[in-house]
């Protein structure tokens, strides 16, 4: 495991603040909770009381160290030496390792979110057209396929996903070059499987 | 069906009526040369000084003739269609064989000249595509994500006449189940289309035309 | 018969029935061994069945457990003879029968693949293989369905979709640091008061980069409208902080659209700005130079006031001694004052030498014994260390270890079974080649006895054809000759004799064939034991009535 030491100083320094166990169980689920993007549990304003300042680092280091296990897929045991190794007590890393196994999963899946991909063909869909009568043409041979695919995107705009169609048009034999293509990657897909 | 003609089309043709076969085989030569080089005046005046006619009368001509197999091409005429409209724009029955030869041998290239212009969308190209796993990223250092890259290259319509059309590359991403996915509906449009259903229709629209 | 009970035996320790090592052979069996390993093999064949696997001692219970596993075998298709007499009074032959039937029955073990502890590379592919396989396999399901682009399969979740991947970005964010212990207290206000939390510090796709990294350390995001104390102005308000985030943003944002007269007039501002900000650093640096200024006056007043009171009371005690000097007596007894004081001095830093000096000896002394615990602690400090070391390294080692034996284990009782399977095999292929072997005897003494009877055949049509024309020679000539019509006659009586004799013969090897079929009949029976069967259910059946009795005489 590689964690800085500056973390490593600072996750000990909370393992020995005096913060009560009530308020510090509350910060761990909004940690959780506020990582995975679901909504916060507990108004953090009212966990305040006289520290706000300390609250505030448990909170933030919390949810720091929490990113970095996940990050590099800890298991139980591990999490529980190292929250023992920074002056954790036995309950709080009890409680913290239980959330964490009852989060991992979509802690994962929201690290999973993070980084830049082509857009993301989710579907497709398509029509057949025949040119009956055309500005240069009278008619043309075949069908001519009109296929929009669905491509997924993050959008910073709207700080969300957002769908996109690609559309192009292909005659019969440009398709079915273009299925024989998809073709060839699903069958070595499905080799990989069979090996 | 028979190709009807304006009448100052007939006229720009007439030119032609009275030549020899070896004159009318040098100008769908010129005429061929139009299509692929686009005008080339030098010639037509030599030709003009050779036949004594005004230059403009020579590029008219040529022009005619390279408009009677477009229109020929648009309309699709089977040869016997062509050689009726021929013969009765005014050619005589020799000047008729080197002609049909003529439309016979561009018509493939023209026709595909005239669809590519109706084209108004991107056109499919064609496909790469690469399979990839993801194992680990910068925020979650074990993982395994298989995905399939793909680059699709895309014919775009040209902006204007003067314009190349040019591809373009779409570097595109999907995952196992969406590929198969996609390839399946794909696949499904391609039967359709073969479907007896498809084939009728494609079938009554070609006898509404005739 | 040897290897047909150890296929037997072996699939039943499989099952996990309890028969005992010494155990070789189904002749061993005892009705309790019987009655077990068939209601074993039953439930393994169908695990709803739930049989004691055990018989109980009271004779009518038996019977009836006995006879619902007979029905079940029956039930199963077993065609033979089955009911509770063969199970309780049980033979070898029909065990051995219903046995091996049950046996071919046994549901085949479902190979588990045993997952290889193998190295990161293996383990990748196989996780690879079944992330694919999956999504193959599984139906396919339009993105807007899915949370976060994942789909959820059990253990295993797959990534469907993208559009939630936002780029990875880290905003600079600020997390107080209550450990550092040289924060300004106005600093320390500022974290308390107006810092808000980090969740709310940016956006929330960017929580994560912002907390795990510092990219924006590196990436030049230059507040280039650098106020000339930051920290003073940031103290004021959080809106100045966001404030001045977004001014920071938005400039650059501006500077890369086109011109147009809202930027203009944007950028118009913006100077106005610029200037203000300017006059703005002038006059504050004036107001710290004058502020500088004011506090040296302050400084120079201050020393002034002081000195001006050292010397007020200087001239106070100056004018007092003055008055006491004016008297002789009095600087006489003062000068012995002095001298008497300046004694006592000297006395009472002799004694303090001489109370100081062990003092300090045994300061020392502490001092010492003090580095040398230190020293003991530290080492045994490291030793701790150490021996948690090699606790970890020990426990690490005992998974690894535990893991390669359970591996061990498995691949143990896949290589037994292997061994025992082969053997198998190779037996019965002997014994199909034994069946071979003896199948073409049979075949050779087919023959032969097929050539025999030919032979007999052939003979006795030319014995046929001899009699017939010995007996028309003859005859022909017992019309004319007296010694020939006896010699017909002779004949007529030879040929019936033999007729007999050949009768007599087949007759023979006739009653032979019934007497061997007798003597196997006999044996079979003698096999069953029917004698010791026959006990055993007498004395079942006084065990029975006395049972009988005894709840009899319960009723009365």
């Amino acid at each position: 495991m590689n964690i800085k030491e500056e973390l490593r100083n600072r996750v000990k320094f909370i393992g020995n603040c005096t913060v009560n166990d009530d308020i510090f169980k509350k910060l761990v689920e909004n940690g959780f909770s506020t990582l995975t993007r679901k909504p916060e549990t507990h108004s953090l304003s009212t966990l305040y009381n006289s520290k706000p300042d300390l609250i505030k680092e448990v909170y933030a280091i919390i949810m720091t160290i929490t990113a970095e296990f996940a990050r590099h897929d800890l298991s139980k045991e591990e999490i529980t030496q190292f929250l023992v190794d920074s002056n954790f007590s036995t309950n709080r890393s009890a409680l913290f390792v239980e959330l964490y196994e009852k989060n991992k999963r979509d802690l994962q899946i929201a690290l999973g979110n993070i980084g830049s991909h082509p857009p993301h063909i989710v579907d497709v869909e398509w029509k057949i057209d025949y040119i009956v009568k055309a500005s240069n043409l009278d008619r043309s041979d075949g069908p001519i396929f009109r296929i929009a695919l669905s491509t997924s995107k993050f959008d910073e705009s709207v700080k969300g996903k957002s769908v996109e169609r690609v559309y192009f048009t292909c005659n019969s034999r440009e398709l079915q070059d273009l299925v024989y293509k998809l073709k060839d990657a699903v069958r070595h897909c499905q080799r990989l499987t069979s090996e | 069906m028979l190709l009807s003609l304006r009448n100052d089309h007939k006229e720009h043709l007439s030119l032609l009526f009275n030549q020899s076969p070896q004159v009318l085989v040098d100008f769908c030569k010129l005429a061929i040369d139009f299509l692929q080089n686009g005008p080339n005046l030098k010639l037509y005046n030599s030709a003009s000084q050779k036949l004594q006619v005004q230059p403009e009368n020579v590029q008219n001509c040529i022009y005619g003739l390279v408009n009677l197999l477009l229109e020929s091409c648009k309309h699709k005429l089977s040869d016997a269609d062509f050689r009726d409209s021929i013969l009765t724009i005014g050619f005589t029955q020799e000047q008729q064989v080197i002609l049909s030869k003529l439309y016979s041998s561009k018509r493939k290239d023209i026709t595909e000249i005239l669809s590519k212009l109706t084209v108004t969308e991107p056109h499919y190209h064609d496909l790469n595509w690469r399979f990839e796993v993801l194992v680990a990223s910068r925020s979650l250092l074990h993982q395994v994500t298989p995905i399939i890259t793909m680059d699709l290259v895309l014919t775009e319509p040209p902006n204007s006449i003067e314009q190349e059309s040019t591809q373009k590359h779409l570097l595109l991403q999907t995952d196992p189940s969406n590929l198969l996915h996609m390839t399946e509906m794909l696949e499904k449009a391609l039967i359709e289309s073969r479907s007896r259903h498809s084939r009728r229709i494609q079938h009554a629209f070609s006898n509404q035309q005739l | 018969m040897e290897e047909v009970d150890n296929i037997i035996i072996d699939a039943l320790r499989n099952l996990s029935c309890n028969i005992d090592e010494e155990v070789k052979s189904l002749k061993q069996f005892t009705t309790e061994m019987v009655f077990s390993s068939m209601s074993h093999c039953l439930e393994a064949i169908s695990p709803d069945i739930n049989l004691p696997s055990s018989l109980p001692p009271s004779m009518s219970l038996r019977l009836k457990h006995a006879t619902t596993v007979a029905e079940h075998i029956k039930s199963l298709g077993y065609r033979g003879d089955m009911g509770y007499q063969t199970i309780l009074y049980c033979n070898e032959i029909e065990v051995r029968r219903v046995l091996m039937f049950l046996v071919e029955r046994l549901p085949r073990e479902t190979h588990k693949t045993v997952t290889d502890e193998l190295g990161y590379v293996p383990r990748l592919m196989k996780k690879i293989e079944e992330k694919i396989r999956l999504s193959l396999e599984k139906p396919w399901v339009p993105c807007d369905f899915l949370k976060y682009g994942v789909r959820d399969c059990g253990n295993i979740d797959l990534k469907q979709d993208f559009g939630h991947s936002s780029s990875l970005l880290s905003q600079n964010i600020q997390i107080p640091n209550l450990q550092q212990g040289t924060s300004s207290e106005a600093l320390k206000q500022y974290w308390i008061h107006h810092l808000p939390d980090v969740s709310r510090q940016c956006d929330r796709q960017n929580l994560i980069p912002s907390l795990l990294y510092n990219d924006n350390k590196f990436v030049g995001k230059i507040d280039f409208i650098k106020s000339p104390e930051k920290k003073e102005i940031c103290i004021n308000t959080v809106d100045a902080v966001e404030g001045a985030q977004n001014v920071f943003v938005e400039p650059i944002v501006i500077n890369n659209i086109n011109q147009t007269t809202a930027e203009i007039d944007l950028n118009e501002l913006y100077n106005d700005l610029e200037d203000h900000k300017l006059k703005y650093e002038e006059l504050q640096k004036t107001y710290s130079d004058l502020e500088k200024q004011s506090s040296k006056l302050k400084e120079i007043r201050n020393k002034k006031e002081q000195t001006l009171k050292e010397s007020v009371t200087k001239i106070k005690t100056r004018s007092k001694t003055l008055a006491v000097l004016q008297n002789n007596d009095n600087l006489i007894k003062l000068k012995s004052l002095v001298d008497n004081g300046n004694k006592r001095l000297i006395e009472l830093g002799n004694h303090w030498n001489d109370i100081r000096t062990p003092l300090l000896k045994e300061y020392e002394q502490l001092q010492q014994q003090m580095e040398i615990e230190k020293a003991k602690i530290h080492t045994e400090e490291q030793k701790l260390q150490n021996i948690k070391n090699k606790k970890t390294n020990l426990l690490k080692e005992l998974s690894d270890k535990e893991k390669l034996e359970q591996q061990l284990v498995q691949e143990c009782e896949s290589l037994n079974k292997n061994t025992n399977r082969s053997a198998y095999t190779r037996r019965i292929l002997e014994i199909i080649g034994n069946i071979k072997k003896q199948n073409e005897d049979i075949q050779k003494i087919l023959n032969d006895t097929k050539i025999v009877q030919k032979d007999i055949n052939n003979l006795n049509g030319q014995l046929d054809r001899s009699f017939a024309l010995s007996d028309e020679l003859i005859f022909r000539d017992a019309k004319r000759d007296e010694m020939a019509r006896k010699a017909y006659k002779l004949l007529a009586t030879l040929h019936n004799d033999c007729g007999e004799v050949v009768q007599a013969v087949t007759n023979l090897g006739l009653v032979e064939r019934e007497c061997r079929n007798l003597q196997e009949q006999i044996d079979a029976e003698l096999l069953r034991e029917i004698g010791s069967k026959l006990e055993r259910l007498n004395v079942d059946i006084a065990a029975i009535k006395k049972e009988n009795a005894e709840l009899a005489n319960k009723e009365h």
